[in-house]
């Protein structure tokens, strides 16, 4: 039988909250040049919802995996754990506040109200990005063909 | 790059406009209806976010290229995986295929989490995607639609939806008996060395591999619940003729798999037909197997990824996955069903074919064709 079923259903999750990382940092960028357009300040609220459960969940396996418990979670994403726990111990190419303080602590950036933390959530949902990004390619490569 | 990045989307909304203008001309059974509205909205979605990213293009501000152009390669992605897979069973859709949409739809209904939601049946081994933000897509051989005995197997690949429609309580069931698994494989006193660390590791990946095991364990207890004897031996039949690594695999193998090994599963699946009373049919299938077993020269060795202390945690946890799932249970009287005659239901079909087919194989050749006009043409249920 086959065995795309983890596969795919890591694919749709990673697709969910690669979204929300671009829409929060397109809408971050237009809120610092100025830029009003309503539309994109209610993706940004759906995106902060979304990366919030996201980070709380990576948050507490995180927590979990430190103490030495790792059940109750697929192995789709505890490779994405596994990525992210050896991106947090990389300090030369992982330097955001998502990577200092983590993934639980990190959800507060979310709402970045100044221009600072405006710039620290921008370069903590790039380096989450990458990390969803490497991850994402087992799946993409499972699941579809390269011509 | 604006330039650029503008002509790659609207070339992407043409793209998917000439998808749903193919996927509203297709004709397709009655069956797929749900199943092409939603795929509908999936593109059209897919063409909002296109839009969006026109929009955000439109503002010609430079420093969210970056971020347009990867939205625009998510949408990329994802239109390639619908025309990949998601498009194909409406725009390929074929009569034949109704037998087996016919038992799906019916499988729906009788389940209240999944009455509502949309599927279709596309080509390859059997197999389901189960994500619960897009419809079902099952996966059967083209041969194997056409023909009754195997399709209890898609009960199995059912399974699969209703742990993702109840996955927070099944989760938390699997969660518990990792912990027993972590228990039973713990060394009695604390090990040094590479040797030890290396047997440490295996056993941490042990713990963790139960995870989809877990769920392909459910998936047969499903399987069984619904269909009773005929899932049985559908189940061990198809596995049986799949080579020596449906019956053993090494170790280092193993581990990293996603299914267990058959002759587990089998274990398992024969220790609850016969507490559903399906003593006769766990007879056959018991004999059958460990005959293939001595002609393959294979004897039962799980190589230390399991243990018969795990058998009865795994069963409870097993019971209280199936009572979550609210899974039908197969009526008496179509576990022992013989006759392939109007009225029966498509439970009690099924396990009259196997009957017959284990009486006649011939014979049954003949009345497979009615027997499948019978669910195709009447109100069956």
């Amino acid at each position: 039988m086959r065995q795309h079923w983890l596969d795919i259903q890591s694919f749709f999750s990673d697709q969910r909250v690669l979204a929300a990382i671009d829409d929060l940092a397109i809408a971050t960028k237009f809120a610092m040049a100025g830029i009003e357009d309503v539309e994109r300040q209610q993706l940004a609220r759906r995106a902060r919802d979304e990366l919030s459960r996201f980070l709380l969940r990576l948050g507490e396996a995180s927590a979990a995996a430190d103490a030495g418990k790792i059940t109750g979670i697929d192995p789709r994403f505890k490779e994405l754990l596994d990525t992210y726990r050896s991106a947090r111990n990389d300090r030369s190419n992982f330097r955001s506040s998502l990577m200092r303080v983590g993934a639980q602590t990190a959800a507060t950036l979310l709402d970045a109200p100044d221009k600072r933390t405006r710039r620290e959530l921008l370069e903590s949902l790039d380096e989450l990005r990458r990390i969803v990004e490497r991850h994402q390619q087992t799946d993409v490569s499972a699941i579809l063909e390269e011509i | 790059m604006r330039t650029e990045l503008t002509r790659s989307n609207e070339d992407l909304c043409h793209q998917i406009g000439t998808l749903q203008h193919l996927l509203g001309q297709a004709r397709i059974p009655g069956e797929l209806t749900g199943y092409r509205s939603e795929i509908e909205a999936v593109c059209e979605e897919l063409r909002r976010q296109v839009r969006r990213n026109l929009k955000d293009l439109s503002y010609d501000h430079p420093d969210t290229f970056e971020n347009v152009l990867r939205q625009t390669q998510r949408v990329m992605k994802e239109l390639e995986v619908i025309n990949a897979y998601y498009a194909g069973p409406l725009l390929r859709s074929r009569e034949d295929d109704r037998l087996a949409l016919i038992v799906l739809r019916w499988l729906h209904d009788e389940h209240p989490p999944t009455a509502r939601r949309a599927f279709a049946l596309s080509d390859g081994q059997f197999g389901i995607y189960p994500d619960l933000r897009y419809p079902s897509l099952f996966f059967l051989p083209c041969s194997r639609r056409r023909t009754l005995l195997y399709l209890p197997l898609l009960f199995h690949e059912f399974g699969h939806l209703l742990y993702a429609v109840h996955r927070h309580e099944m989760d938390d069931l699997v969660l518990e008996f990792q912990e027993t698994v972590a228990n039973v494989f713990a060394p009695p006193t604390r090990r040094q060395g590479a040797v030890a660390a290396q047997e440490d590791a295996f056993q941490a990946q042990l713990v963790l591999t139960c995870y989809p095991w877990c769920q392909e364990f459910f998936c047969d207890a499903i399987g069984l619940r619904i269909g009773g004897p005929c899932f049985l031996k559908a189940f061990a039949s198809y596995f049986r003729l799949q080579g020596t690594h449906a019956f053993y695999v090494p170790r280092e193998k193993l581990v990293l798999r996603e299914h267990p090994v058959g002759w587990l599963r089998i274990r398992s699946l024969l220790c609850r037909a016969r507490r559903l009373g399906f003593e006769g049919a766990a007879a056959k299938v018991e004999a059958d197997w460990n005959a293939t077993a001595r002609l393959l020269r294979v004897t039962e060795d799980y190589e230390g990824t399991w243990s018969n202390e795990l058998s009865a945690p795994l069963d409870k946890m097993l019971d209280d996955m199936v009572e979550e799932a609210g899974a039908k249970g197969i009526l008496p009287e179509e576990a022992v069903a013989t006759e392939l005659t109007a009225g029966s239901s498509i439970i009690g079909l099924l396990n009259a074919s196997w009957q017959r087919f284990e009486q006649d194989s011939g014979a049954y050749a003949k009345e497979e064709p009615l027997a499948i006009s019978l669910i195709e043409t009447s109100d069956i249920n």
